[in-house]
């Protein structure tokens, strides 16, 4: 093994990022589904043969996190050694090295003078793979079965040459042919532009240095990322969190608890104590769970270390068998992304405890996904609108939390009402914050959002998938949790129903429907927020007038808008003296579900 | 009757006029951010200093200015207050809920809430639909009882409006004007509707509030300039460049701020598309390479691109903007070693002070200007035309201790930082222009700023382009784009209708009015009627996307002209994103509108009336990679090039404003203007 020179070893830091973004560029560009375009659900990156992540685009955390996965296995079934120039394999099986069936991965081996020297990967979030439902994540779906299209690792393509069965028979077991071989295509666009640039670099600089930097740099990551790791106190670490139901059995709450070990620079999970695996479709399987635990590793370790898989190498983790982290072949997975959502929670209580002081206070903890759908009554042409939405991120050991964003593996935009009104039936009656959703703490969690449709005529199916309706978000660290999601439909008649995070509904002609996005908890005891801050939260909506009192203790003068110090010192007083000093809890999930 | 460009950049201000012996003078003073028109008469008086200009000939003043982009850089805007439509006093706020930072726990909000927070944001009842129509009518009281709560509580100078849809139906927004006005006549009023008519009310709200905030400062100042230009010598009148790269009258920058923020890159840009044109060459990207960035624009069919969807700061600003990518690699670029003794190159900067270590203004870290100075692309005693004195031992102190770290000796780890940020440079550039449907193999490479032409040949060779072109004087491109950029005039609005159903009397009575507006306000800022040229585009996009693209569209509209549109969107589809799909319905979401009247071009005479034999000053030891050590290599003045000269590299040439490097390998050709163009030697890419 040659040594590679510093600048060398950096300007090819920087080639390999490059040729990633543009990959991901690529596969973007050449994509045909608005899934892929715009909610940019697609991922492209270059690995070893090893299947060690060398550089990946930037991509959201949650897809890029789980592809090495897909590699792995596909290079487990077609040996390196085996693969020539021109093929294409892909895969898409959750119980063999997948995701979800529309996480569709293709993989393309990278030939240098007949030695496979890496290869290139995209996977894409596919718009249909048949299945039950249109769109192909039916919420109550029981069984894989249902989901779609199952893909076990194939070759797609053999030197240069399409296997032009399974494209036939994708074909026929999916919705919309034209887009979703269309991005198919993107992805193997996006493959051939890696190869092209990735050859170009071992051309220029010869397949020794290349392929000698790649190891350097995978090592590098390694050791900067142990060296930050070792700072962490040895010990394990134990969390528990929940999701409200599986969507089936509505009453059952579901446990995800992990024990993080932090041995020297090790870094390892035990999912033991998980729930089982459930009937609906919230199983999550390998790949996407290990994303959590690679974005947190990630997220506590120095930014400036390479972006790659040697980052990786000392994640260890133990999920036991057909719990809802290792479900059962054919346990449905479609709705794993609610799951894997709770998963980074559990990871991020666990390592609060690990570092007091770095960690934030609970997220929202949910990318709600609403769907309605109707038929046009004048032009009988049916349509459908859809939108992600999220909650306000958990408050910071030293600053507030954000209003209506999301810091973990998703990364969405909303949808404007502007776009929302000119295409649909329907009417947004107020899009605003929701005042007081953050939890109280020294730094205030932030706020989620109020959003009222009404549907203007027709009927309309409103799909409703959510979670965080029934446990909090949780306060750290003496703050207070922030409010729970909350969703109710408001009859033409004047009738409401509170309904619950995962569902389908009938809306008709003057019902609505009002969306209250949840609150991230709150850092730090609130008796210890500054009380000319909290009179301006009040001032600035993002708390109501009476939590100055009731959550921080904060006498706020009505007229003039300022706290009056000496009363609120008097009633601060009171309250510590009430709870019995500093607050001897860390982790705050309301009155229902208790302090920790 | 001469014009004059003036600039105010971050560090520099700059001014350019061309005079009878049909040659470009210029001057550089120091910029007075505290006291902008200050500097502006400064660069004034060092021109008349410098070339025995009378200033009584000075007629015209073309300026850029960072008056706006400085208000919301350093948080310095008015006071302002918004009006919405009750129910979404947060749209600002609450922004598009999307982050720029994938992995950071401790990121800041987003949306620019900054300008107005909550307290002064105020609904109001009043609902217009997706139609236009009036749903609930305005509350004219609640207007007034806001506003008052506005301005007498929390001392508003400038009052945002921006409802839903009132592109579609302004009447709620005007009538709030109206309203506020009867009760402050004076308080400045920015309606979404005016700013810029276009659908998505997060971009337009962050549009308007912008446009509030600057407003009262950028009045004043264009108002003080132009007052103290009127009086200047014989009287002097003032053109504003806005961001799309034209010039417009004082009247009506003070109508619409927001349009002067970058206005400073914009007039870079066109400088850039300018000197492209005088070489004959249309299709390039323009690298500007300053302290602490390398903005990289594209320039094809001989315009420079514009877009529609610009940032601030990463704000949105849907306004018609030049299309500049800015990345942190410049001179002043900071050379770090990372926890595992990792080279590291920027994106942190030096800036103007402490500045590189070589500067003498007490900065000790390496940057890529103490690494130019090792390698001796740069005379210490001649960087910007003398006035800077570096010190070449402090940059040996500060590359040497990095070397040291590395184990290499200080010119290789110079050389190193170069390959780095080279690379940097080269990345972004590929990026940035595939991103664009462009291969960077098909164009040249226009590099400008003081730092770019150093920079210019690597940057040849690892991306294979076709040629670099060096402007005659790289670091005042940006007054050259004033001076002759063309007088352009925009309007917009978001019309939201299949292409299958187009109401084309509808259409044409829009264009129509576009028409007769930016006629009207061509001719009241003096230009002549035949001079006057019409371009209308739309932006297109297939049903159900959230994307557009602008196409142009030949006028008046019928079924023919938007059948060609339409074609030519699928085109552009197919060139940007990789394909296109015929058979798809395609929308209409915007009509665009502009009105140019051309600037002519002043004559320059070509240097090669000069007839100075191209002898090197002297010679000095410069480090190059192909040698791998240094080499005694001749030192020019660029200014006594003649026309036609042939200079293989190794070869530096210096002007006032810049140091231009040509690698061996590398051919430099004066080209009859006195730009110069660099190509690999034998024609090999």
């Amino acid at each position: 093994m040659i040594a590679v020179d510093p600048v060398t070893l950096e300007v090819m830091r920087n080639k390999f990022e490059a040729i990633a973004e543009e990959m991901q560029t690529a596969l973007i560009r050449s994509s045909y589904s608005v899934v892929v375009k715009e909610g940019k659900d697609a991922s492209a990156a270059i690995f070893t043969r090893g299947a060690e992540m060398i550089a990946g685009g930037i991509a959201v955390p949650g897809q890029l996190g789980q592809l090495y996965h897909s590699v792995k296995r596909i290079l487990e079934v077609f040996p390196a050694e085996r693969m020539r120039d021109g093929d294409a394999y892909l895969m898409n099986d959750p119980y063999d090295g997948g995701t979800h069936l529309p996480d569709v991965t293709v993989v393309t081996p990278i030939v240098y003078r007949n030695e496979v020297l890496t290869v290139v990967a995209a996977q894409s979030h596919w718009q249909d793979i048949g299945g039950k439902t249109a769109g192909s994540i039916p919420t109550d779906a029981t069984e894989l079965f249902q989901e779609g299209l199952i893909l076990p690792p194939l070759q797609l393509y053999d030197q240069g040459r399409a296997n032009e069965t399974l494209l036939a028979l994708i074909r026929k077991n999916v919705r919309i042919p034209k887009v979703v071989i269309g991005d198919l295509m993107g992805q193997c666009a996006a493959g051939a532009v890696g190869r092209r640039r990735f050859l170009g670099v071992v051309e220029e600089y010869g397949r020794d240095t290349v392929m000698a930097s790649i190891e350097q740099l995978l090592d590098r990551a390694e050791r900067m990322t142990r060296r930050s790791l070792e700072e962490i106190p040895d010990g394990t670490y134990v969390f528990e969190d929940y999701l409200d139901n599986d969507g089936i059995d509505l009453d059952r709450r579901v446990k995800i608890r992990a024990a993080v070990t932090i041995e020297g620079s090790d870094f390892h999970v035990d999912f033991a104590g998980t729930d089982p695996q459930v009937r609906g479709p919230f199983n999550c399987v390998w790949g996407p769970t290990i994303t959590e635990l690679r974005m947190w590793v990630r997220l506590i370790t120095d930014p400036s270390i390479p972006q790659n898989d040697g980052a990786f190498r000392m994640i260890g983790m133990t999920t036991p068998e057909g719990s809802l982290v290792n479900p059962r072949h054919p346990a449905p997975v479609n709705a794993r992304g609610t799951t894997m959502i709770r998963i980074s929670d559990v990871i991020q209580g666990a390592l609060a405890r690990a570092l007091p002081g770095r960690i934030p206070a609970a997220p929202s903890g949910n990318l709600q996904h609403i769907s309605f759908g109707g038929v046009d009554p004048l032009t009988g042409r049916p349509w459908v609108c859809s939108e992600f939405s999220v909650g306000g991120t958990g408050a910071r050991p030293t600053k507030d939390g954000v209003d209506v964003m999301d810091m973990g593996i998703t990364n969405i935009d909303n949808v404007p009402v502007e776009m929302t009104e000119r295409g649909y039936p329907l009417r947004v009656l107020r899009f605003h914050l929701w005042s007081g959703s953050g939890g109280a703490g020294r730094f205030r969690g932030g706020c989620g959002f109020v959003k009222t449709y009404e549907l203007l005529s027709g009927q309309a199916v409103v799909s409703h998938r959510g979670d965080r309706h029934m446990v909090p978000p949780w306060g750290l660290a003496g703050g207070r949790p922030g409010r729970p999601w909350q969703s109710v439909i408001e009859y033409r008649e004047g009738r409401t129903e509170v309904i619950p995070s995962k569902g389908v509904f009938t809306l008709r002609a003057g019902d609505r429907l009002h969306l209250y996005t949840g609150g991230g908890g709150g850092y730090g005891d609130p008796l210890d927020r500054s009380p000319a801050r909290v009179a301006e939260d009040v001032l600035d909506g993002k708390i109501l007038a009476e939590q100055a009192e009731t959550d921080y203790a904060v006498v706020v003068d009505p007229r003039t808008h300022a706290p009056d110090p000496a009363r609120t010192q008097r009633l601060r007083a009171e309250r510590r003296q009430a709870q019995g000093g500093a607050p001897s809890w860390t982790f705050d999930r309301g009155p229902e579900f208790g302090r920790e | 009757m001469i014009k004059v460009g003036v600039d105010i950049g971050g560090t520099f201000t700059d001014i350019v006029c061309v005079r009878d012996d049909r040659t470009l003078h210029g001057a550089k003073v120091p910029s007075t951010p505290e006291e902008l028109i200050r500097g502006v008469l400064e660069a004034v008086d060092a021109l008349v200093e410098t070339t025995g200009l009378d200033r009584a000939e000075i007629s015209e003043l073309a300026h850029s200015s960072t008056i706006a982009t400085n208000a919301i850089l350093e948080g310095k805007g008015a006071r302002v207050g918004m009006l919405t439509n009750k129910g979404f006093e947060d749209v600002l706020e609450i922004g598009k809920q999307n982050r720029s930072r994938l992995y950071d726990l401790f990121l800041d909000p987003e949306t620019p809430s900054f300008i107005a927070p909550r307290r002064v944001r105020i609904g109001v009842d009043g609902r217009v639909d997706a139609e236009g129509r009036v749903v609930t009518p305005l509350d004219e009281a609640g207007v007034a009882t806001a506003a008052r709560h506005l301005v007498d509580r929390h001392g508003v100078e400038a009052l945002a409006v921006c409802y839903l849809f009132s592109f579609r139906n302004p009447e709620h927004e005007r009538r709030t004007r109206d309203i506020v006005r009867g009760l402050y006549p004076t308080l400045g009023v920015s309606l979404s509707s005016d700013v810029m008519p276009v659908a998505r009310e997060y971009p337009r709200a962050c549009l308007t509030a912008f446009d509030a905030y600057i407003r009262p400062a950028g009045e004043t100042y264009l108002r003080a300039l132009e007052k103290v230009l009127a009086g200047y010598g014989a009287g002097i009148r003032l053109q504003i460049m806005l961001s799309r790269g034209g010039l417009s009258s004082v009247d009506r920058a003070v109508r619409r701020p927001a349009m002067m923020i970058a206005s400073g890159p914009a007039a870079g840009v066109i400088g850039a598309q300018v000197v492209g044109d005088e070489v004959g060459i249309a299709d390039f990207v323009s690298v500007d390479v300053g302290g602490t960035s390398a903005d990289i624009a594209l320039v094809t069919d001989g315009r420079a691109r514009r877009t529609t969807e610009g940032r601030i700061k990463g704000y949105p600003l849907p306004l018609p903007m030049v299309d500049v990518v800015s990345i942190g690699a410049g001179g002043g670029s900071i050379v770090w070693l990372d926890s595992d003794g990792g080279l590291r190159v920027g994106p942190q900067s030096a800036g103007a002070r402490p500045g590189p270590a070589c500067y003498r203004h007490g900065g000790v870290d390496a940057t890529a200007t103490d690494a130019s100075v090792v390698l001796g692309y740069l005379n210490p005693d001649y960087f910007a035309g003398g006035r800077v004195r570096l010190d070449p031992e402090a940059a040996w102190r500060a590359v040497g201790a990095i070397g040291e770290r590395l184990g290499l000796a200080p010119a290789q780890a110079a050389h190193g930082i170069h390959r780095v940020l080279n690379a940097r440079m080269a990345d972004q550039i590929k990026l940035m222009t595939l991103l664009r449907g462009h291969d960077p193999r098909d164009l040249w490479l226009l590099v400008a700023g003081g730092a770019g032409p150093i920079h210019g040949g690597p940057l040849l060779r690892e991306l294979g382009m076709r040629g670099v072109i060096v402007p005659r004087t790289p670091g005042l491109i940006a007054a050259y784009g004033l001076l002759v950029a063309d007088v352009e005039h925009d309007h917009a609005q978001t019309v939201h209708i299949p292409t299958m159903a187009v109401d084309y009397e509808a259409i044409n009575g829009l264009v129509a009015g576009f028409d007769d507006a930016g006629r009207r306000e061509l001719g009241e800022e003096g230009v002549p009627a035949g001079e006057i040229e019409m371009r209308a585009t739309v932006d297109l996009r297939y049903v159900g996307q959230s994307y557009e693209l602008e196409v142009p569209i030949e006028c008046p509209v019928g079924p023919g002209a938007m059948e060609a549109a339409v074609s030519a969107f699928h085109e552009a589809h197919a060139r940007v994103y990789g394909h296109s799909m015929a058979e798809d319905p395609t929308e209409i979401l915007n009509v665009r509108v502009t009105h140019v009247a051309r600037t002519p071009r002043p004559a320059i005479g070509s240097d090669g009336e000069r007839r100075a034999p191209a002898k090197p000053r002297v010679h000095r030891d410069v480090y190059f990679a192909e040698a791998g050590d240094y080499v005694a290599t001749p030192v020019f003045d660029r200014h006594a090039l003649p026309a036609g000269l042939e200079l293989p590299g190794p070869a530096v040439l210096e002007q006032r404003d810049t140091t231009t490097v040509v690698v061996p390998g590398q051919v430099c050709r004066v080209h009859p203007t006195g730009h110069l163009l660099i190509s690999q030697a034998g024609g090999a890419r």
